[in-house]
Order: structure tokens, then sequence, then C-alpha cells
């Protein structure tokens, strides 16, 4: 009961303060936002038949950058540095932070998400998904898996200048081996290849429709990633 | 008084750099222990190891006869620790942080600690915003707003203004007269002299002398600082005046009987036609102490 409160009265502190960050609020709604309407204006107008797609390869992408870049920073402070030594000295819990820290982007990640679902029909002629049962699901099972590849940047990078390098590293091959920006289809063999290793990938197949292997993918991404962070936060925590 | 903090041949690297030698030590409850040394002595080091912060190579910390690995949760419960260098997120605001480390403790803030440290008006501001006295306040507030049994303060004035050392002196004698055991370090003499009941040195890694604040009081030892106009006094070394360092055109000497002393130094000066330009005494205190024991190590 006492975790549970302090879980609660965590998340409600980190989930406000994300809207006192100007780079925060850029990161996890303004760019998205915008480069969603962008992209979408620009893909619909190249392809009408790209409607039928825009919802799911706008909200994958949205997703990404919300967790890839939006995160890490925000998880990197608390993994090292003197907040995390002011917050072992104060007994409080790291994993509380990061997973408050997480949930608040999840949070974000939805919201855009739903952003993006309500305006492109209107705006674009978008077609809906067409189950929405599993279209929430999918979208559920895409913000675990994004949030916690942002959070594995934030807690592995020692420094903000690093994890912002790795983010960028990790976000833009994913976009375009993913098959939001181009058809995976339409690259190389080789790259075709390595494309399953992208979670992004199996995000963005997940939200248009169930895919056995690219749930086998995404279930088995999240599980080894888990174990990674498990490892990682018993590094952060040790006495230096 | 019984022991509450121990620590056992303490030995601590940063790599193949050592920086603790076999550190022996022990806090009675209830005592103010105030640790002092030289920039590098290793102060904040020590510290940090018994707030289990740090790790150590060799040696045992003990806190109520418990070691960190034994209890972490109860010793951070009768913990309370502000640290040299600290901080928080810059758009957290005060009441959120001090409800952050509450909750933690499960426990409400009490009010009046608000007032007492007067962080009250800053309760709607963002950790950013704050002044670095504010933010010591602020660090001090959330050390003891769990009412731990053991305060740790690294440099808990170090960059404050008259007014804000005040009030954190206000509220340490206060957490003093309540029975708390309190481990203090400070470059500030005068907050070491006035607050703690017993004095560490501490030089290069190592425990050197120990003084008793009853032991700064007595005896009649003072300490002389004493510019003149042709600087003449610099080389003086005599019986009661013993040179101990020369800051420019101020010498300052120890002395074992101040009247015996002052005739000495001024016979000196009459006998060099040396005027006095200034002259400032004091009894002997913690600054001279550490001043002697970083002398002679230099020597």
């Amino acid at each position: 009961m006492k975790s549970l409160k302090a879980l609660l009265v965590n998340l409600k502190i980190y989930y406000v303060m994300t809207f006192r960050n100007t780079f925060l609020l850029i990161a996890h709604y303004l760019l998205p936002i915008l480069f969603y309407l962008l992209f979408s204006v620009i893909f619909v107008g190249i392809d009408k038949a790209n409607k039928n797609i825009i919802i799911m390869s706008m909200t994958a992408f949205a997703v990404a950058m919300n967790s890839y870049i939006g995160l890490p920073g925000s998880v990197v402070r608390y993994a090292a540095g003197d907040i995390k030594r002011a917050y072992i000295a104060g007994g409080i819990s790291l994993w509380h932070v990061f997973l408050c820290v997480a949930i608040s982007n999840m949070v974000h990640c939805f919201i855009t998400s739903m952003v993006i679902l309500f305006t492109a029909g209107p705006l674009f002629d978008a077609v809906m998904p067409e189950s929405m049962l599993w279209y929430f699901t999918a979208l559920f099972i895409s913000i675990v898996l994004s949030t916690i590849i942002g959070v594995a940047i934030g807690m592995f990078a020692k420094k903000e200048s690093v994890a912002t390098v790795v983010s960028q590293a990790i976000f833009q091959p994913s976009l375009f081996l993913s098959g939001i920006m181009i058809a995976v289809k339409f690259l190389p063999d080789f790259l075709q290849g390595i494309t399953d290793i992208i979670p992004l990938k199996h995000s963005y197949i997940l939200l248009q429709g169930y895919d056995q292997r690219s749930l086998i993918f995404s279930l088995a991404f999240i599980a080894v990633l888990l174990i990674l962070l498990v490892i990682r936060y018993r590094f952060i925590i040790r006495r230096e | 008084m019984d022991k509450i903090i121990e620590v056992r041949n303490l030995d601590k690297s940063y790599g193949k750099t050592q920086v603790l030698f076999n550190i022996n030590l022990e806090v009675k409850r209830g005592e103010c222990l105030g640790v002092v040394g030289g920039n590098g002595a290793g102060k904040t080091t020590l510290l940090e190891c018994i707030e289990g912060i740090k790790g150590w190579q060799k040696g045992d910390i003990l806190i109520e006869g418990l070691t960190i690995e034994d209890d972490s949760r109860h010793l951070r419960r009768i913990l309370g620790v502000q640290l040299q260098s600290s901080s928080l997120p810059n758009e957290i605001k005060v009441k959120e942080a001090a409800q952050l480390f509450a909750v933690e403790h499960d426990i409400d803030v009490e009010e009046k600690l608000y007032d007492e440290l007067d962080v009250r008006r800053l309760l709607n501001k963002q950790y950013g915003q704050l002044s670095t006295g504010q933010k010591r306040r602020l660090h001090l507030l959330l050390a003891i707003l769990h009412d731990p049994d053991i305060i740790i303060l690294d440099e808990p004035t170090a960059g404050l203004d008259v007014n804000s050392k005040y009030l954190l002196y206000t509220k340490i004698n206060e957490l003093k007269e309540k029975g708390k055991t309190i481990l203090l370090t400070s470059h500030d003499m005068y907050e070491i002299e006035n607050l703690c009941d017993r004095v560490l040195f501490i030089n290069k890694g190592r425990i050197g002398k120990e003084l008793s604040a009853e032991s700064l009081l007595e005896g009649d030892r003072h300490i002389i600082a004493i510019s003149s106009q042709k600087n003449s006094l610099s080389q003086v070394d005599t019986m009661y005046a013993k040179l101990i360092e020369v800051k420019g055109r101020e010498v300052y000497f120890e002395c074992s009987n101040i009247n015996a002393c002052l005739k000495e130094l001024l016979e000196h000066l009459t006998a060099q036609d040396d005027q006095i330009r200034d002259i400032y005494i004091k009894k002997k205190t913690v600054e001279g102490e550490l001043i002697k024991m970083m002398r002679g190590d230099e020597q």
C-alpha cells in the first residue's frame, strides 16, 4: 500500500514535470504532431492509397519519436550524476523513478496517438483501423516496446550527450528500415534481411493488423530488454 | 553515550589511487562531530562511505550495529543526509520535492519545517529557479523531514549568506537539543567550533588529531595574526611566540602565554624600529590546529 502510494505520488510529479520542460514538451508533443501533419500531407499527396495506412504509420512514427528521442534524456539524469546521488541518499527508490518516467512517457505516447487517430480521418480522409480492439492492443504493445527501448538508452548511457547520440543512431535507421518511410520490399535485399531486428518494423506491422510473427518478435524484444534493464539497474544502484 | 556510528579499519580507493587509509572512528549517540581537513583530504569520501553512497575496499562501517547491506531500508529511515553536491530536477517544485522524499518514508511533511527553514514562500518555485542558499535550505529540509536519528551534513553552509547561515545554525542547534547525532564537515571554522562537541582532523586520507570542545576552550593558548610596516616578524620564532604561517604581510603565531608572547614580539619590533600595522588576537582555534597539521605535513 505504501509502495503504491509512493508510486502514484511519483507518477503525478514526473508527469506534470514534463509540461514545465520546453524540450520535453517539444519532443513528446509538438514535434511528433508536426511531423505527423507534414508527412501525412506528403504521403497522401504522393499516393492517395497511403490514407489506408497513414494512421498506423504515423502512430508508429510518433510513438518511436516520443520514446527514442524524448525519453532517454529524462532517464539518464536519474541514472547518473548528482540527482541520482541525492535520491539514493534520501532513500528514494530509483526503480520508482524509472517506472514513473516510463509510465509518464507511455501516457504521452497514448495522447499523441489519439490525436493522430481522431484527426487523420477529418484531415486526410484516412481509413480507420478495421478492429479497434486489436488496434488498441497493438498500440499498447508498441508503446510498451518503444518505452522500454527509450528507458534502456537512458539507463545505459552515462551522460545526456551520449544518450542523444545513441537515440538518433537508433531512431533514424529504425525509421527507414521499419517500412514507415519506404516499404520494406523496396529496400535492397541485404537490408530486407536485417529489418527483423528493428522493433519499430514489428510495431508498425502489428498496428496494421494481427501478425503472429511480429507479435512474437515484439514480445521477445520486450522480455529481453526487461532482463537487460533489471541487470543494468543493479549496476546503477551499486555503490560507487 | 553509546556508539551509534563505528568505522573500523576503513580503506577506500578510486582505481589505483587510495584516498582513505585505515580510518577508525566512533560517533556517540547525541554528539555533534565535526570533520575538518584541507581540500582533497578525504572528508567527503569518508562521509559518503558512511552514507552508503560509496563503497570501500576494506573495513567495516556500522550504524546502530548494522551494515548498509544488513538493512538498508532501516538505515535510510534513521539517516538524514545533505550531500556536498546535490541536485534535483530543475522542473520540480519545492513542495513536490518535499512530498517526493516524504512519501518514500511514508510520512507527511510537517508544515512547521517550511517556516523553520524559511522555504514556505518558495513552495511553488521550481528547483532551477532557486538561489544557492535556497537550494541548501531545501536540501537540509529533505534531509531532516523524516526526523532521522543521525544527520550527516557535508559543508551545509558553503556559499550561503549570513542570514541563511544563521537559519541553518539555529536549526542544527535545535536538532542537537533534541538529541540527534550530527556528523558535520565544513571549511568554516567558526561553525565547527560553535556547533561541534568534538572535532576530528583528517589529512591525506588519514585521521590526525582529535579535539574536544572543552580542550579548545581550556588553557591559555592564543593565535596572533600580526602585520608590521617593515615585515620584520616573518622570521621570528621565540619561546612564547611560535611561528605558524606567513601569509603575505600577515604573520601567524601561536602563543602559550599571551602576555609573554606579546612582550617578546613588541621587543622585537622595537629593536627593528618596526611598527604594528594590524593585529588580531583570538583563542586557539580549530583553524590554528588545522593549519599546523597541514603545515607539518608539508614540512
